[in-house]
């Protein structure tokens, strides 16, 4: 033992000499944050400048892998005794920032959180089958709901399921907008608004060894040019831009540009509600007037893919939409179903569009153009994303152009979007046969049969036309080059826990 | 002298009032509500329902507007919807930031601009005057994000240099502080000195042509003394008008400015807070500018009677 231990240790002398990898003395990495956080209650919080940093401090039961797949984090393992009860046994030496130890009975206060509906918390609706969360001794809690549902583990991946500690609480009077203590290789030590947010290193993390650094500090930088700068100074360590810089930093050897596929995908919502687009000819025509690979190349600097409602990176879920008709360029067809929609001579449609999100913005002036030569004359209209999100919720608008995320699992993707009675179909897209489709998969355990519930429905999808789907786009992390042991991918983008900076 | 600053004091009250709650009826009028804009796509009607009532907007507009000035009125300006954070605590720690860069730009675009515009008027028509002239205008004419912008490109790409990110308040240490407020500084202190070496040197050409003036070259004085000591005293007016003006608007924050150079002042606050629908932080944030405002007009009435004995008030 002895002997090996030895070898290991020379081994990672000779590698460390062989690279020059000195550890810096600063282990602090620093971050450019494009906002200040809106709030970092990690159950209330949705913005994604909360999100990115209540995922540092807080853990959830449940985590995804690159793959895709459902590992533990916090739960050690889980068991399904029948198909409307999970027991889950939670890690054991898991310590809260405040030094006390994380048992079963916090997995219970925190769902009694989340499920009390006078707290408003965002989860909520993903747990409504819960009937009842029992510790069953110290380490092991069971769930039981109402009735089967598939995809109730997956809800525990979410943030929003964060577990958190009662006596801190308690102590804020129920609020934790601008106090936080979890299980996360970080704690807050400091937070100055629209200044920075520094979090120092969890001594007490369950992962030995873990984390490597002492500490992240987010700096607040709203300006795109300005995060670009710092990080061309060594002034901060690592920051989000968007696709056009990664040109201005092709010979710099001091950034290193990292991507990951999003699960984010651009669409244009119809109105059903309002004429002609109650017409799936019409609607079709659009679809089959969009040249994609096109789009992406003038929208996206060709960075993306195509895509579906379902994420590509959900390789077990998502059709392969590259090969459906609809999604297809065919001017002459478009032309046609217009034609027997009876708009021979084209139509007018005004496209909404979000003016604070320039990739939305960018998408549609190229699908103004494309849709231009089958007859249908796109007027945009921009607009601030407070009138965005009235006009949404209003269905004041003909056409909308935005970006969603897809999410993890197809329930929330099909289900959540396009069902008749889902909480996000703003559309008025219904068609029973894919209702159908989309509650049934919803309470199969199987994931074969589920799956391939989920591709019929997503056939349907695509043929009607609900929503027009493009591409998922990439997210750029430019990253100084001496921190190493970071690899961003799309579940846990920002994931520094073996994260080190080199001299 | 005492009795109308008193007036005006007393004045304010009917105009803070009236900006209350203007600001309060526009800003419920915008569509789109702080709690659409929190739930975003997540939003369901009962989730609506608990976040209208846990933010006391379940209550008409007037019943809103009478809980938060009410509050205002014992100096409670509530807290933030999404922080959490006291808003009036808040909007005084940066308007600290803000005071100290409009301190900071307002003393560079003096010493820019005042001897400059007197050089111009004196060498009028001369290089000197045209040279200073294309200076002013050019200021004048660069908008402050572009000015911005370039003067951090240039300094992280020619001279590998990036402001220091943490902000450094005056009192913990006044170099620090300048060391974080200085580019900025310099920004908004170029573009102002533009407008006030115009004001300066056409209020000085003016003067100059008077008839007092050449009754104090007869008199035999020198040059320094009909510049310095007449014709310039009696052009600070319209000097003074214009430095009010700008540091009144610049003390209701440069939203611009402090985005780029990251600054945690006023401005981005109050943006922040538009963006968000955060309706206390809004609201406090702009019944406070429009108190600054106040008592900047004041300050300028009471400093022209001192410059202007003629002007007198009652």
């Amino acid at each position: 033992m002895k002997r090996i231990v030895a070898i290991v240790a020379m081994l990672a002398v000779a590698f460390g000499a062989a690279f020059g990898q000195k550890l810096a003395d600063k282990q602090v990495l620093i971050v450019g944050a494009d906002a200040n956080p809106a709030g970092i209650d990690p159950h209330k919080s949705t913005a994604y400048s909360s999100v990115r940093i209540t995922n540092r401090i807080y853990e959830t039961l449940v985590d995804m892998d690159e793959t895709g797949k459902l590992v533990g984090k916090l739960a050690e393992s889980w068991t399904n005794p029948n198909d409307t009860t999970y027991v889950f046994t939670v890690r054991k030496g898991v310590y809260f920032h405040n030094g006390r130890e994380m048992t079963a009975q916090d997995v219970k206060y925190t769902f009694d959180r989340i499920l009390d509906p006078a707290n408003g918390c965002t989860g909520r609706s993903n747990f409504k089958l819960v009937e009842s969360v029992n510790v069953l001794d110290k380490y092991r809690v069971e769930f039981k709901l109402s009735q089967p549902l598939a995809p109730f583990l997956s809800n525990f991946t979410s943030i929003y399921t964060a577990i958190i500690a009662k006596e801190v609480l308690d102590a804020n009077a129920g609020s934790l907008a601008n106090v936080a203590c979890g299980t996360g290789p970080f704690k807050l030590a400091e937070w100055i608004p629209d200044n920075q947010v520094r979090l120092v290193k969890h001594d007490k993390y369950w992962l030995a060894g873990y984390p490597k650094l002492d500490g992240v500090t987010y700096m607040i930088i709203p300006d795109e040019s300005a995060r670009l700068a710092a990080l061309r100074t060594g002034s901060i360590h690592y920051t989000t831009l968007s696709a056009q810089n990664v040109e201005l930093v092709k010979k710099n050897r001091n950034i290193v540009v990292k991507s990951f596929q999003t699960r984010d995908y651009y669409f244009l919502g119809f109105n059903f509600t309002q004429k002609p687009f109650d017409d799936v000819k019409v609607r079709q025509a659009f679809s089959l007037a969009v040249d994609r690979p096109d789009l992406i190349r003038k929208a996206l600097k060709g960075e993306g893919v195509i895509a579906g409602a379902v994420s590509p990176t959900l390789k077990q879920w998502a059709i392969d939409v590259s090969k459906n008709t609809w999604f297809r360029k065919n001017q002459t067809k478009a032309k046609a179903l217009l034609a027997e929609a009876g708009y021979a001579s084209g139509i007018d449609v005004e496209m909404t569009v979000p003016s604070s999100y320039p990739d939305v913005v960018a998408i549609s002036q190229v699908l103004q153009q494309q849709l231009a030569g089958v007859g249908i004359r796109v007027t945009l209209k921009q607009m601030e994303i407070g009138q965005y999100v009235d006009a949404w919720k209003k269905k004041g608008h003909q056409v909308m152009a935005g970006k969603n995320g897809a999410g993890i699992d197809p329930d929330r993707s099909l289900y959540f979007f396009f069902h008749s009675t889902g909480s996000a179909n703003v559309w008025g897209y219904s068609n029973p046969d894919f209702d159908k489709l989309v509650e049934e998969a919803k309470v199969t355990l199987d994931q074969a049969k589920r799956s391939a519930l989920y591709n019929q429905a997503q056939e349907i999808l695509y043929q009607d036309a609900a929503n027009l789907f493009f591409a998922s786009p990439m997210t750029y992390c430019f990253i100084n080059a001496k921190v190493k042991g970071f690899e961003p991918i799309v579940s846990n983008p920002e994931d520094f826990k073996f994260a080190t900076i080199l001299k | 002298m005492r009795t109308y600053i008193l007036r005006r004091l007393a004045l304010f009250i009917p105009v803070l009032f009236g900006i209350s709650l203007a600001v309060f009826i526009l800003l419920h009028m915008i569509p789109g509500d702080a709690v659409d804009l929190m739930m975003g796509i997540e939003g369901n009607p009962e989730l609506r329902q608990q976040l209208l009532k846990q933010y006391g907007m379940d209550y008409p507009w007037y019943a809103q507007y009478w809980n938060w000035i009410s509050g205002v009125l014992r100096g409670d300006f509530g807290v933030s919807m999404r922080t959490g954070l006291p808003v009036l605590p808040e909007i005084v720690s940066r308007f600290k930031v803000t005071l100290m860069l409009t301190v900071y730009s307002s003393v560079i675009s003096w010493i820019i601009a005042i001897p400059l515009g007197v050089v111009a008027a004196v060498k009028r028509n001369t290089w000197v005057d045209g040279g200073a002239r294309v200076f002013a205008l050019i200021w004048v004419s660069v908008p402050n994000f572009a000015l911005g912008t370039m003067l951090l490109l240039v300094l992280s790409l020619v001279f590998q240099y990036y402001p220091p990110l943490e902000y450094t308040p005056f009192f913990a240490s006044p170099l620090g502080n300048l060391g974080s407020l200085i580019w900025p500084s310099l920004v908004l202190g170029a573009i102002m000195a533009g407008s006030v070496m115009r004001m300066t040197r056409s209020a000085l050409l003016e003067n100059l042509q008077q008839d007092y003036i050449r009754t104090v070259r007869a008199k035999g004085a020198t040059e320094r003394v009909v510049i310095g000591r007449h014709a310039l005293k009696n052009s600070l007016l319209p000097i003074v008008t214009i430095i009010g003006m700008q540091v009144g608007s610049l003390l209701g924050g440069t939203v611009v400015t402090e985005q780029i150079f990251s600054l945690p002042g006023l401005g981005l606050y109050t943006l922040t807070g538009i963006n968000q629908r955060d309706y206390p932080v809004v609201q406090g944030s702009i019944l406070f500018f429009a108190f600054i405002f106040v008592i900047i007009n004041l300050i300028v009435d009471v400093i022209y009677s001192w410059i202007d004995p003629r002007i007198s008030y009652r």
